[in-house]
Protein backbone atom coordinates (compact mmCIF):
# COMPACT_ATOMS: atom_id res chain seq x y z
CA UNK A 1 0.00 0.00 0.00
CA UNK A 2 2.69 2.55 0.79
CA UNK A 3 4.99 1.97 -2.03
CA UNK A 4 1.60 1.96 -4.22
CA UNK A 5 1.26 5.88 -2.46
CA UNK A 6 4.01 6.94 -2.74
CA UNK A 7 4.65 5.63 -6.35
CA UNK A 8 2.01 7.96 -7.35
CA UNK A 9 3.06 10.69 -5.13
CA UNK A 10 6.23 11.20 -7.01
CA UNK A 11 4.24 10.75 -10.41
CA UNK A 12 2.40 14.14 -8.80
CA UNK A 13 5.19 15.43 -7.76
CA UNK A 14 6.57 15.30 -10.97
CA UNK A 15 3.65 16.52 -12.71
CA UNK A 16 2.95 19.52 -10.41
CA UNK A 17 6.58 20.76 -10.42
CA UNK A 18 9.13 20.77 -7.41
CA UNK A 19 8.41 18.46 -4.29
CA UNK A 20 7.54 20.54 -0.73
CA UNK A 21 6.84 17.06 0.70
CA UNK A 22 9.35 17.89 3.75
CA UNK A 23 8.54 19.56 6.83
CA UNK A 24 10.81 22.25 8.00
CA UNK A 25 12.18 21.29 11.39
CA UNK A 26 15.00 19.65 13.04
CA UNK A 27 14.34 16.05 11.69
CA UNK A 28 15.24 16.57 8.11
CA UNK A 29 14.50 14.00 5.96
CA UNK A 30 12.39 12.18 8.31
CA UNK A 31 9.40 11.60 6.25
CA UNK A 32 6.23 11.62 8.72
CA UNK A 33 4.07 15.18 8.29
CA UNK A 34 3.47 16.14 4.96
CA UNK A 35 3.09 19.81 4.33
CA UNK A 36 1.02 21.04 1.37
CA UNK A 37 0.68 24.25 -0.06
CA UNK A 38 -1.10 24.31 -2.45
CA UNK A 39 -5.02 23.18 -2.90
CA UNK A 40 -4.71 20.68 -5.91
CA UNK A 41 -1.86 18.60 -4.57
CA UNK A 42 -3.82 18.64 -1.35
CA UNK A 43 -7.18 17.55 -3.17
CA UNK A 44 -5.13 14.87 -4.92
CA UNK A 45 -3.84 13.13 -1.59
CA UNK A 46 -6.64 13.67 0.37
CA UNK A 47 -8.74 11.98 -2.66
CA UNK A 48 -6.48 8.99 -3.01
CA UNK A 49 -6.66 8.50 0.97
CA UNK A 50 -9.98 8.07 0.96
CA UNK A 51 -10.17 4.80 -1.13
CA UNK A 52 -8.21 3.12 2.05
CA UNK A 53 -8.79 2.91 5.43
CA UNK A 54 -5.75 4.54 6.91
CA UNK A 55 -6.22 7.30 8.74
CA UNK A 56 -5.48 10.52 8.25
CA UNK A 57 -4.07 13.27 10.79
CA UNK A 58 -4.56 16.92 9.31
CA UNK A 59 -2.98 19.54 11.41
CA UNK A 60 -3.76 22.99 10.76
CA UNK A 61 -1.69 25.35 12.14
CA UNK A 62 -0.51 29.49 11.22
CA UNK A 63 2.61 30.63 11.17
CA UNK A 64 2.77 32.80 14.04
CA UNK A 65 0.92 30.99 16.38
CA UNK A 66 2.91 29.77 19.65
CA UNK A 67 1.02 26.79 20.13
CA UNK A 68 1.64 25.02 16.89
CA UNK A 69 5.26 25.09 16.97
CA UNK A 70 5.27 24.06 20.62
CA UNK A 71 3.07 21.00 18.67
CA UNK A 72 5.72 20.26 16.44
CA UNK A 73 8.19 17.94 17.72
CA UNK A 74 5.22 15.98 19.43
CA UNK A 75 3.28 15.37 15.84
CA UNK A 76 6.69 14.19 14.13
CA UNK A 77 7.27 11.86 17.03
CA UNK A 78 3.53 11.00 16.56
CA UNK A 79 4.39 10.52 12.70
CA UNK A 80 7.32 8.63 13.45
CA UNK A 81 5.34 6.06 16.01
CA UNK A 82 2.26 5.83 14.12
CA UNK A 83 3.51 4.26 10.69
CA UNK A 84 0.04 3.37 10.13
CA UNK A 85 -1.01 6.56 10.12
CA UNK A 86 -0.77 9.93 7.70
CA UNK A 87 0.10 13.13 8.90
CA UNK A 88 -0.34 15.83 7.05
CA UNK A 89 -0.50 19.40 7.50
CA UNK A 90 -2.19 22.66 6.58
CA UNK A 91 -0.75 26.10 7.17
CA UNK A 92 -4.45 28.04 7.25
CA UNK A 93 -3.23 31.07 5.43
CA UNK A 94 -2.43 29.27 2.63
CA UNK A 95 -4.59 27.21 2.06
CA UNK A 96 -7.57 29.18 3.08
CA UNK A 97 -10.37 27.31 1.47
CA UNK A 98 -9.09 24.28 3.00
CA UNK A 99 -9.19 25.67 6.68
CA UNK A 100 -12.70 26.97 6.05
CA UNK A 101 -14.04 23.20 4.66
CA UNK A 102 -13.34 21.77 7.63
CA UNK A 103 -14.53 24.65 9.72
CA UNK A 104 -11.13 25.55 11.83
CA UNK A 105 -11.84 28.25 14.02
CA UNK A 106 -8.49 28.29 16.55
CA UNK A 107 -4.98 26.72 15.75
CA UNK A 108 -3.42 24.42 16.02
CA UNK A 109 -6.65 22.22 15.42
CA UNK A 110 -5.86 18.31 14.44
CA UNK A 111 -8.90 16.92 12.46
CA UNK A 112 -9.00 12.97 11.81
CA UNK A 113 -10.07 11.64 9.25
CA UNK A 114 -11.40 8.42 7.80
CA UNK A 115 -12.53 6.95 4.23
CA UNK A 116 -13.02 10.65 3.59
CA UNK A 117 -15.53 11.39 6.59
CA UNK A 118 -14.44 13.51 10.15
CA UNK A 119 -14.00 11.13 12.82
CA UNK A 120 -12.44 13.53 15.75
CA UNK A 121 -11.20 17.00 16.33
CA UNK A 122 -8.51 18.06 18.45
CA UNK A 123 -8.65 21.97 18.81
CA UNK A 124 -5.58 22.91 20.70
CA UNK A 125 -2.31 22.57 22.03
CA UNK A 126 -3.31 18.72 23.41
CA UNK A 127 -0.69 16.20 23.22
CA UNK A 128 -2.17 13.78 25.33
CA UNK A 129 -5.74 14.33 23.83
CA UNK A 130 -4.08 13.92 20.01
CA UNK A 131 -2.11 10.91 20.97
CA UNK A 132 -5.41 9.33 22.50
CA UNK A 133 -7.16 9.69 19.92
CA UNK A 134 -4.94 8.33 16.99
CA UNK A 135 -4.71 5.34 18.54
CA UNK A 136 -8.04 5.20 19.43
CA UNK A 137 -9.28 5.48 15.70
CA UNK A 138 -6.23 3.92 13.87
CA UNK A 139 -7.41 0.38 13.69
CA UNK B 1 15.95 4.08 10.57
CA UNK B 2 17.09 2.85 13.98
CA UNK B 3 19.36 5.76 14.50
CA UNK B 4 16.52 8.65 13.62
CA UNK B 5 14.50 6.55 15.84
CA UNK B 6 16.72 6.88 18.22
CA UNK B 7 16.89 10.44 17.83
CA UNK B 8 13.45 11.49 18.22
CA UNK B 9 13.65 9.16 21.21
CA UNK B 10 16.11 11.52 23.14
CA UNK B 11 14.38 15.26 21.34
CA UNK B 12 11.41 14.16 22.72
CA UNK B 13 12.63 13.23 26.60
CA UNK B 14 15.10 16.72 26.54
CA UNK B 15 14.93 19.14 24.33
CA UNK B 16 18.93 19.71 24.73
CA UNK B 17 22.26 18.18 23.06
CA UNK B 18 24.28 18.69 26.24
CA UNK B 19 23.80 15.41 28.52
CA UNK B 20 22.43 15.18 31.62
CA UNK B 21 25.13 15.19 34.88
CA UNK B 22 24.05 13.19 37.46
CA UNK B 23 20.13 11.31 36.88
CA UNK B 24 19.31 8.08 38.62
CA UNK B 25 16.29 6.67 38.17
CA UNK B 26 14.16 6.25 41.65
CA UNK B 27 10.22 4.61 41.58
CA UNK B 28 8.62 6.19 43.84
CA UNK B 29 5.16 5.74 45.32
CA UNK B 30 2.69 8.73 44.79
CA UNK B 31 1.22 8.44 48.59
CA UNK B 32 2.68 9.70 52.18
CA UNK B 33 1.75 6.37 53.59
CA UNK B 34 4.85 4.39 53.03
CA UNK B 35 2.65 1.06 53.57
CA UNK B 36 4.16 -1.50 51.16
CA UNK B 37 1.43 -3.11 49.27
CA UNK B 38 0.99 -6.38 47.31
CA UNK B 39 1.02 -6.92 43.64
CA UNK B 40 -1.78 -4.13 42.68
CA UNK B 41 0.69 -1.35 43.64
CA UNK B 42 1.36 0.94 40.75
CA UNK B 43 5.02 2.66 41.37
CA UNK B 44 5.01 5.97 40.06
CA UNK B 45 9.24 6.79 38.24
CA UNK B 46 10.00 9.65 38.82
CA UNK B 47 13.74 11.13 37.44
CA UNK B 48 16.30 12.52 40.26
CA UNK B 49 17.60 15.79 39.23
CA UNK B 50 19.96 17.65 40.96
CA UNK B 51 21.33 21.08 40.52
CA UNK B 52 22.93 24.17 41.77
CA UNK B 53 20.35 26.51 40.23
CA UNK B 54 17.06 25.21 38.74
CA UNK B 55 15.33 27.92 36.76
CA UNK B 56 11.06 27.93 36.04
CA UNK B 57 10.01 29.92 33.55
CA UNK B 58 10.48 30.55 29.69
CA UNK B 59 10.79 33.57 28.67
CA UNK B 60 13.23 36.67 28.54
CA UNK B 61 13.86 36.74 32.31
CA UNK B 62 13.97 32.59 32.65
CA UNK B 63 16.43 32.68 29.98
CA UNK B 64 18.52 35.75 30.50
CA UNK B 65 19.10 34.11 33.82
CA UNK B 66 19.88 30.80 32.50
CA UNK B 67 22.85 32.15 30.23
CA UNK B 68 24.26 33.83 33.00
CA UNK B 69 23.99 30.89 35.39
CA UNK B 70 25.32 28.40 32.64
CA UNK B 71 27.81 30.97 32.11
CA UNK B 72 29.22 30.80 35.90
CA UNK B 73 29.36 27.28 35.67
CA UNK B 74 26.50 26.45 37.18
CA UNK B 75 24.63 24.13 35.27
CA UNK B 76 21.40 25.18 35.37
CA UNK B 77 18.39 23.59 34.68
CA UNK B 78 15.11 25.43 33.31
CA UNK B 79 11.13 24.26 33.34
CA UNK B 80 9.97 26.14 30.14
CA UNK B 81 6.45 24.29 30.34
CA UNK B 82 4.54 22.50 28.03
CA UNK B 83 1.56 24.87 27.49
CA UNK B 84 1.57 25.69 31.20
CA UNK B 85 -0.85 28.88 31.12
CA UNK B 86 -2.20 28.20 27.91
CA UNK B 87 0.69 29.86 26.86
CA UNK B 88 3.90 28.45 24.70
CA UNK B 89 7.21 27.98 25.94
CA UNK B 90 8.64 31.45 25.17
CA UNK B 91 5.74 33.06 27.32
CA UNK B 92 3.79 35.88 26.30
CA UNK B 93 6.73 37.40 23.41
CA UNK B 94 4.86 33.83 21.39
CA UNK B 95 1.70 35.58 21.43
CA UNK B 96 2.87 38.89 19.66
CA UNK B 97 4.33 39.53 16.31
CA UNK B 98 6.51 42.59 15.69
CA UNK B 99 8.61 43.22 18.10
CA UNK B 100 9.87 46.72 17.86
CA UNK B 101 11.36 47.70 21.58
CA UNK B 102 13.44 45.47 22.61
CA UNK B 103 16.99 46.79 22.00
CA UNK B 104 19.86 45.10 19.52
CA UNK B 105 16.84 44.92 17.07
CA UNK B 106 16.71 47.72 14.52
CA UNK B 107 14.66 46.29 11.71
CA UNK B 108 12.44 44.66 14.59
CA UNK B 109 11.97 40.63 15.15
CA UNK B 110 8.79 38.66 15.38
CA UNK B 111 8.19 37.69 19.04
CA UNK B 112 8.17 34.02 18.72
CA UNK B 113 11.43 34.14 16.67
CA UNK B 114 13.21 36.70 19.54
CA UNK B 115 12.33 33.79 22.06
CA UNK B 116 13.93 30.99 19.89
CA UNK B 117 17.21 33.09 20.18
CA UNK B 118 16.74 33.27 23.88
CA UNK B 119 16.11 29.52 24.36
CA UNK B 120 19.39 28.67 21.49
CA UNK B 121 21.51 31.44 23.52
CA UNK B 122 20.48 29.08 26.66
CA UNK B 123 20.80 25.68 25.37
CA UNK B 124 24.65 27.35 23.94
CA UNK B 125 25.86 27.55 27.33
CA UNK B 126 24.84 24.27 28.66
CA UNK B 127 21.59 24.96 30.34
CA UNK B 128 19.44 21.95 30.92
CA UNK B 129 16.12 22.72 29.32
CA UNK B 130 13.08 20.62 29.68
CA UNK B 131 9.62 20.98 28.03
CA UNK B 132 8.02 20.33 31.20
CA UNK B 133 5.61 22.27 33.65
CA UNK B 134 6.37 22.25 37.27
CA UNK B 135 3.56 20.83 39.02
CA UNK B 136 4.30 22.17 42.52
CA UNK B 137 7.44 23.34 44.52
CA UNK B 138 8.67 22.68 48.34
CA UNK B 139 10.62 25.67 49.64
CA UNK B 140 10.23 24.70 53.06
CA UNK B 141 13.98 23.53 53.62
CA UNK B 142 17.06 23.75 51.50
CA UNK B 143 17.88 21.98 49.52
CA UNK B 144 14.45 22.88 47.56
CA UNK B 145 12.24 20.32 45.43
CA UNK B 146 10.53 21.39 42.29
CA UNK B 147 8.41 18.49 40.69
CA UNK B 148 7.02 17.96 37.36
CA UNK B 149 4.99 15.15 36.39
CA UNK B 150 7.95 13.05 35.06
CA UNK B 151 10.78 14.56 37.54
CA UNK B 152 11.46 15.46 40.95
CA UNK B 153 14.40 18.56 41.08
CA UNK B 154 16.99 19.08 44.01
CA UNK B 155 18.07 22.60 43.92
CA UNK B 156 20.52 24.42 46.06
CA UNK B 157 19.22 27.63 44.77
CA UNK B 158 15.92 28.56 42.63
CA UNK B 159 14.27 31.43 40.49
CA UNK B 160 11.01 32.24 39.81
CA UNK B 161 10.19 33.61 36.79
CA UNK B 162 6.80 32.00 35.23
CA UNK B 163 5.65 34.96 33.75
CA UNK B 164 2.05 36.33 33.23
CA UNK B 165 -1.18 34.27 32.42
CA UNK B 166 -3.45 36.21 29.60
CA UNK B 167 -6.38 38.08 32.03
CA UNK B 168 -9.99 37.43 29.90
CA UNK B 169 -13.39 38.74 30.89
CA UNK B 170 -16.52 36.95 31.96
CA UNK B 171 -19.43 37.76 30.46
CA UNK B 172 -22.65 35.61 29.16
CA UNK B 173 -21.52 33.75 26.08
CA UNK B 174 -17.90 34.29 27.07
CA UNK B 175 -17.52 30.20 27.69
CA UNK B 176 -20.08 28.99 25.38
CA UNK B 177 -18.01 31.14 22.71
CA UNK B 178 -14.34 30.86 23.45
CA UNK B 179 -12.31 29.35 21.07
CA UNK B 180 -15.28 29.40 18.51
CA UNK B 181 -14.48 33.37 18.03
CA UNK B 182 -13.48 34.62 21.08
CA UNK B 183 -9.65 34.04 22.35
CA UNK B 184 -6.96 35.78 24.18
CA UNK B 185 -4.24 35.24 21.46
CA UNK B 186 -4.94 37.12 18.13
CA UNK B 187 -1.73 36.50 16.54
CA UNK B 188 -2.42 32.74 17.12
CA UNK B 189 -5.58 33.12 16.00
CA UNK B 190 -6.59 35.62 13.54
CA UNK B 191 -5.95 33.86 10.79
CA UNK B 192 -8.40 31.41 11.40
CA UNK B 193 -10.98 31.18 8.12
CA UNK B 194 -14.29 32.40 10.34
CA UNK B 195 -12.58 35.60 11.15
CA UNK B 196 -11.86 36.31 7.34
CA UNK B 197 -13.11 39.36 5.93
CA UNK B 198 -15.40 39.59 8.89
CA UNK B 199 -16.05 42.62 11.44
CA UNK B 200 -13.84 41.64 14.62
CA UNK B 201 -13.25 43.41 18.06
CA UNK B 202 -10.62 43.58 20.36
CA UNK B 203 -10.64 44.69 24.13
CA UNK B 204 -8.18 46.27 25.16
CA UNK B 205 -6.40 49.59 25.93
CA UNK B 206 -2.29 48.90 25.72
CA UNK B 207 0.35 48.34 23.32
CA UNK B 208 -0.39 44.92 22.69
CA UNK B 209 -4.58 45.77 22.21
CA UNK B 210 -3.44 48.15 19.55
CA UNK B 211 -0.64 45.65 17.74
CA UNK B 212 -3.68 42.82 18.06
CA UNK B 213 -6.07 45.40 16.63
CA UNK B 214 -3.49 46.02 13.67
CA UNK B 215 -2.64 42.50 12.77
CA UNK B 216 -6.21 41.47 12.26
CA UNK B 217 -6.82 44.23 9.91
CA UNK B 218 -5.02 41.87 7.98
CA UNK B 219 -7.79 39.78 8.23
CA UNK B 220 -11.18 40.72 8.93
CA UNK B 221 -13.30 43.54 7.51
CA UNK B 222 -13.10 45.70 10.49
CA UNK B 223 -11.58 45.84 13.75
CA UNK B 224 -13.41 47.25 16.27
CA UNK B 225 -11.11 48.47 19.58
CA UNK B 226 -13.68 48.22 22.71
CA UNK B 227 -12.06 50.09 25.47
CA UNK B 228 -13.79 51.10 29.15
CA UNK B 229 -11.77 54.47 29.35
CA UNK B 230 -11.63 57.30 27.00
CA UNK B 231 -8.20 57.50 26.38
CA UNK B 232 -5.46 54.38 26.10
CA UNK B 233 -2.23 53.79 28.05
CA UNK B 234 -0.35 52.51 24.97
CA UNK B 235 2.67 54.31 23.77
CA UNK B 236 2.32 57.37 21.40
CA UNK B 237 3.57 55.96 18.27
CA UNK B 238 1.07 52.62 19.42
CA UNK B 239 -1.95 54.80 19.59
CA UNK B 240 -1.24 56.57 16.07
CA UNK B 241 -0.93 53.56 13.99
CA UNK B 242 -3.98 52.05 14.90
CA UNK B 243 -6.09 55.25 15.41
CA UNK B 244 -4.93 55.92 11.66
CA UNK B 245 -5.95 52.55 10.54
CA UNK B 246 -8.90 53.03 8.14
CA UNK B 247 -9.94 50.09 9.18
CA UNK B 248 -9.62 50.36 12.76
CA UNK B 249 -12.63 51.76 14.70
CA UNK B 250 -12.91 52.52 18.46
CA UNK B 251 -15.33 52.22 20.73
CA UNK B 252 -14.57 54.40 23.68
CA UNK B 253 -15.90 54.23 27.57
CA UNK B 254 -17.75 50.66 26.97
CA UNK B 255 -17.53 47.15 27.76
CA UNK B 256 -18.61 44.04 26.65
CA UNK B 257 -21.78 42.35 28.42
CA UNK B 258 -23.12 39.24 26.13
CA UNK B 259 -21.74 37.75 23.15
CA UNK B 260 -24.31 35.67 21.24
CA UNK B 261 -24.86 33.82 17.78
CA UNK B 262 -24.74 30.11 16.70
CA UNK B 263 -22.09 28.21 16.15
CA UNK B 264 -19.57 31.07 16.41
CA UNK B 265 -19.57 34.33 17.83
CA UNK B 266 -22.33 36.43 16.18
CA UNK B 267 -22.36 39.70 17.48
CA UNK B 268 -22.15 41.50 20.89
CA UNK B 269 -24.10 43.80 23.67
CA UNK B 270 -21.68 46.71 24.24
CA UNK B 271 -22.79 49.04 27.09
CA UNK B 272 -21.62 52.00 27.41
CA UNK B 273 -20.01 53.05 31.13
CA UNK B 274 -20.61 56.45 31.03
CA UNK B 275 -24.50 56.63 29.28
CA UNK B 276 -25.19 53.46 30.22
CA UNK B 277 -26.57 52.80 27.19
CA UNK B 278 -26.12 49.24 25.92
CA UNK B 279 -25.86 48.73 21.72
CA UNK B 280 -25.75 46.22 19.29
CA UNK B 281 -21.96 45.23 17.87
CA UNK B 282 -21.79 42.63 14.92
CA UNK B 283 -18.54 40.75 15.04
CA UNK B 284 -17.99 37.56 14.74
CA UNK B 285 -14.44 37.32 16.85
CA UNK B 286 -13.09 38.60 19.74
CA UNK B 287 -10.04 39.06 21.13
CA UNK B 288 -8.89 40.03 25.02
CA UNK B 289 -5.93 41.93 24.70
CA UNK B 290 -6.47 43.76 28.44
CA UNK B 291 -3.11 42.51 30.02
CA UNK B 292 -2.29 39.66 32.36
CA UNK B 293 -1.64 38.45 35.95
CA UNK B 294 1.24 36.48 37.73
CA UNK B 295 1.38 33.42 37.47
CA UNK B 296 2.23 32.38 41.00
CA UNK B 297 -0.70 29.71 41.90
CA UNK B 298 1.82 26.63 41.53
CA UNK B 299 4.09 28.03 44.09
CA UNK B 300 0.72 27.58 46.66
CA UNK B 301 1.71 30.39 48.91
CA UNK B 302 5.31 29.21 49.77
CA UNK B 303 6.54 33.06 48.53
CA UNK B 304 5.68 35.86 50.00
CA UNK B 305 2.86 37.54 47.53
CA UNK B 306 1.28 41.16 47.29
CA UNK B 307 -2.52 41.57 47.01
CA UNK B 308 -2.10 41.59 43.46
CA UNK B 309 -0.53 38.07 42.99
CA UNK B 310 2.91 39.37 42.32
CA UNK B 311 5.90 38.06 44.10
CA UNK B 312 7.06 40.21 46.52
CA UNK B 313 11.05 40.73 45.88
CA UNK B 314 13.72 43.27 48.07
CA UNK B 315 13.88 46.35 46.83
CA UNK B 316 16.73 46.51 44.00
CA UNK B 317 17.34 42.76 44.37
CA UNK B 318 15.29 39.78 43.15
CA UNK B 319 15.54 38.20 46.38
CA UNK B 320 12.28 36.76 47.87
CA UNK B 321 10.69 35.30 51.49
CA UNK B 322 12.81 32.40 51.36
CA UNK B 323 16.48 32.71 51.15
CA UNK B 324 17.78 30.77 47.91
CA UNK B 325 14.75 31.61 46.06
CA UNK B 326 14.78 34.36 43.72
CA UNK B 327 11.98 36.10 41.14
CA UNK B 328 12.27 37.71 37.96
CA UNK B 329 10.41 39.27 35.20
CA UNK B 330 6.84 39.80 35.07
CA UNK B 331 5.93 37.35 38.20
CA UNK B 332 7.63 40.06 40.39
CA UNK B 333 6.84 43.08 38.59
CA UNK B 334 3.60 45.54 38.45
CA UNK B 335 5.02 48.24 36.96
CA UNK B 336 7.21 47.54 34.10
CA UNK B 337 6.51 44.80 32.70
CA UNK B 338 8.58 45.07 29.47
CA UNK B 339 10.96 42.03 27.87
CA UNK B 340 13.48 44.19 28.01
CA UNK B 341 13.01 44.44 31.94
CA UNK B 342 12.51 41.24 32.16
CA UNK B 343 15.84 40.04 31.00
CA UNK B 344 17.38 42.68 33.02
CA UNK B 345 16.01 41.17 36.33
CA UNK B 346 16.94 37.60 34.82
CA UNK B 347 20.52 38.47 34.84
CA UNK B 348 20.46 40.00 38.86
CA UNK B 349 18.66 36.93 39.62
CA UNK B 350 21.35 34.87 38.23
CA UNK B 351 24.13 37.35 40.25
CA UNK B 352 21.78 36.95 43.13
CA UNK B 353 21.54 33.27 42.90
CA UNK B 354 25.31 32.76 42.03
CA UNK B 355 26.39 35.22 45.55
CA UNK B 356 24.38 33.58 47.62
CA UNK B 357 25.55 29.97 46.19
CA UNK B 358 29.46 31.72 47.46
CA UNK B 359 27.80 32.02 51.00
CA UNK B 360 26.50 28.86 51.67
CA UNK B 361 29.45 26.93 50.10
CA UNK B 362 31.69 29.13 52.54
CA UNK B 363 29.25 28.53 55.23
CA UNK B 364 29.02 24.60 54.71
CA UNK B 365 33.08 24.62 53.83
CA UNK B 366 31.74 22.73 50.64
CA UNK B 367 33.51 22.87 47.44
CA UNK B 368 31.93 21.87 44.49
Amino acid sequence: MGAVLSYLGSILSYLFGASTAEEDSALDGQPGVTAFHSSARWQLHFNSIKNTTQLMVIDFAASWCGPCKAMEPAVHAMAAKFTDVVFAKIDVDELRDVAQEFGVQAMPTFVLVKKGNEVDRIVGAKKEELQRKIEKHRR
Amino acid sequence: MNQTRNRLKSLFKARNFVGLATTSIVAASFSTTATPKLATATFTAMEELKTRVCIIGSGPAAHTAAIYASRAELKPILFEGWMANDIAPGGQLTTTTDVENFPGFPEGIMGGDLTEKFRAQSVRFGTRVYTETVTKVNFSKAPFEIFTDSKRVVADSVIVATGAVAKKLNFAGSDTFWNRGISACAVCDGAAPIFREKPLAVIGGGDSAMEEANFLTKYGSKVYIIHRRDSFRASKIMQGRALSNPKIEVIWNSVVEEAYGERVVGGLRVKNVVTGEVSDLKVNGLFFAIGHEPATRFLDGQLELDSDGYVVTKPGTTKTSVRGVFAAGDVQDKKYRQAITAAGTGCMAALDAEHYLQEIGAQEGKSD
